[in-house]
């Protein structure tokens, strides 16, 4: 009969003697097989309860995570507000760059004219002319009868000044005028407008001149002077005013008429330049022809 | 000056200045609201042939600040189109809703013929082109007219309170 000491000393013996087996198969290398054994049936039940045990914590901690949930969201919807509020202004920002890059391009273009930049910040109140209220004045040197153009074409001249702003009439109303040049035929004419949307008519055109729709106006640079109702203004040579699209010609008559289009969209004109220098022909001696007073 | 001059100093530079600068870039069915021109009309309706014309003359002078146009065509025209008002709005039964609205409409395109004949005349040269159709401009001033009286009715009410007279108990 084993006593009860020699059953304690076995134990022991057992004990020490797995406790070394293991520290022999672990400093051999021989360990992840051998717990693999074991681990991986507990991992698999663990894998199942680890889940339900999450579920019954967050249920335990419900009230205080709620809470926390709220004020979470509160604080990203202020955030996405912010966010919005800045990608609105970044785009903004975006469409003013776009314009003021392509009014840049279209300004280093020519840089024989001198510019300046100007705000369109207002519009005509009476509803039978078509003017615009630009935030320049006599005091950045604007003055009255100066060419004023975008990136999109000839918008007219300036008509009125004060000392922080100028009223521009648009080549589109009936009392302006520009003196024009088709730039295929070389042929010129008067540009004038009439009153209604986008368009204008050029007159004055010699009817041996060939005149085709499309063809492309610009101005010619030659003098003209407020005449029957229309302000005609001086103009630098070769800014776009339109485009030919119809072509009104009659063999009894000795001139033809054009009906030109301008690419420039008033009703959405944001940033115009005033053209405040340009070169000009020397005309003294037609002003003067016997130089009496010189 | 009397208070409804005063206030029509303020209130039509407001106008003026929402015209130019909110309005002409908003129009209604191709048109362009004209507040300062229904508000002297409207005003013109509630106070009188006297008022409304001084409306009518500051609110002109004030247009043309805004404008290329002649000095003082816009206020001539307009004080024409006042004085057309008042006389119908004698000669129409009292307070019925749609009147104004008319009337407005009717002298606010009488405004625009009255203005394109003085500028026929002017050395500015034809600008009959350049007029807007007279069927919207009609409706788009007509109805503006009906929310521009009834603000302008408040206004009154507040400055020239109705007396309350009565034999008492």
């Amino acid at each position: 009969m084993p006593t009860q000491s020699n059953v304690r000393l076995g134990l022991i013996i057992s004990l020490v003697g797995i406790a070394v087996f293991l520290f022999i198969v672990d400093t051999t290398g021989n360990t992840p097989g051998l717990l693999s054994l074991v681990r991986d049936p507990i991992s698999t039940v663990n894998s199942w309860l680890a889940p339900s045990a999450d579920t019954v914590s967050d249920v335990l901690a419900a009230p205080a995570n709620v809470q926390l949930a709220i004020e979470e969201i509160e604080k990203l919807q202020g955030q996405v507000a912010q966010l919005q509020r800045e990608n609105q202004v970044l785009r903004e920002n975006e469409g003013e760059l776009e314009v003021l890059r392509r009014l840049f391009d279209y300004a280093t273009d020519s840089p024989e004219n001198q510019r300046i930049l100007a705000d369109v910040i207002g519009r005509e109140t009476n509803p039978l002319f078509r003017s615009i209220l630009i935030n320049r004045g006599t005091n950045d040197g604007v003055q009255v009868g100066m060419p004023v153009d975008s990136d999109q074409g000839l918008v007219g001249q300036v008509f009125r000044t004060t000392p922080d702003s100028a009223m521009v009439i648009l080549v589109i109303d009936n009392a302006s005028g520009v003196p024009g040049r088709l730039s295929s035929s070389r042929a010129t004419g008067l540009v004038h407008g009439t009153g209604s949307g986008q368009g204008m008519e050029m007159d004055w055109i010699p009817l041996e001149a060939n005149v085709e729709i499309g063809d492309v106006v610009l101005t010619s640079g030659l003098i003209g002077q407020f005449d029957q109702g229309i302000l005609v203004g001086r103009f630098p040579r070769g800014l776009v005013i339109g485009r030919v699209t119809e072509v009104e010609r009659s063999d009894a008559d000795i001139l033809q008429r054009a009906i030109v289009q301008s690419e420039v969209n008033f009703s959405d004109l944001e940033r115009i330049f005033v053209i405040t220098d340009f070169p000009k022909d020397d005309i003294t001696p037609f002003e003067d022809p016997l130089g009496q007073n010189q | 000056m009397n208070r409804s001059t005063l206030v029509a100093i303020p209130i039509l530079l407001i106008l003026v200045i929402l015209q130019v600068s909110v309005l002409t870039v908003l129009p209604f069915l191709g048109q362009v609201i004209q507040p300062v021109v229904l508000c002297a009309i409207a005003w013109g309706m509630l106070r009188g042939l006297s008022d409304g014309l001084v409306w009518a003359f500051i609110g002109g002078l004030m247009l043309d600040l805004f404008s290329i146009g002649p000095w003082g065509a816009q206020s001539l025209a307009m004080m024409i189109s006042v004085a057309l008002a008042v006389w119908i709005v004698s000669t129409l039964p009292p307070r019925r809703f749609w009147i104004p609205g008319i009337i407005g409409g009717m002298c606010a395109v009488c405004y625009l013929l009255l203005l394109t004949g003085i500028i026929q005349i002017s050395p500015y040269g034809s600008h009959i082109s350049s007029m807007p159709d007279v069927g919207p401009f009609f409706v788009v001033q007509g109805t503006s007219m009906v929310l521009f009286y009834w603000l302008l009715f408040l206004l009154r009410q507040t400055l020239y309170p109705p007396e309350i007279t009565g034999t008492g108990l």
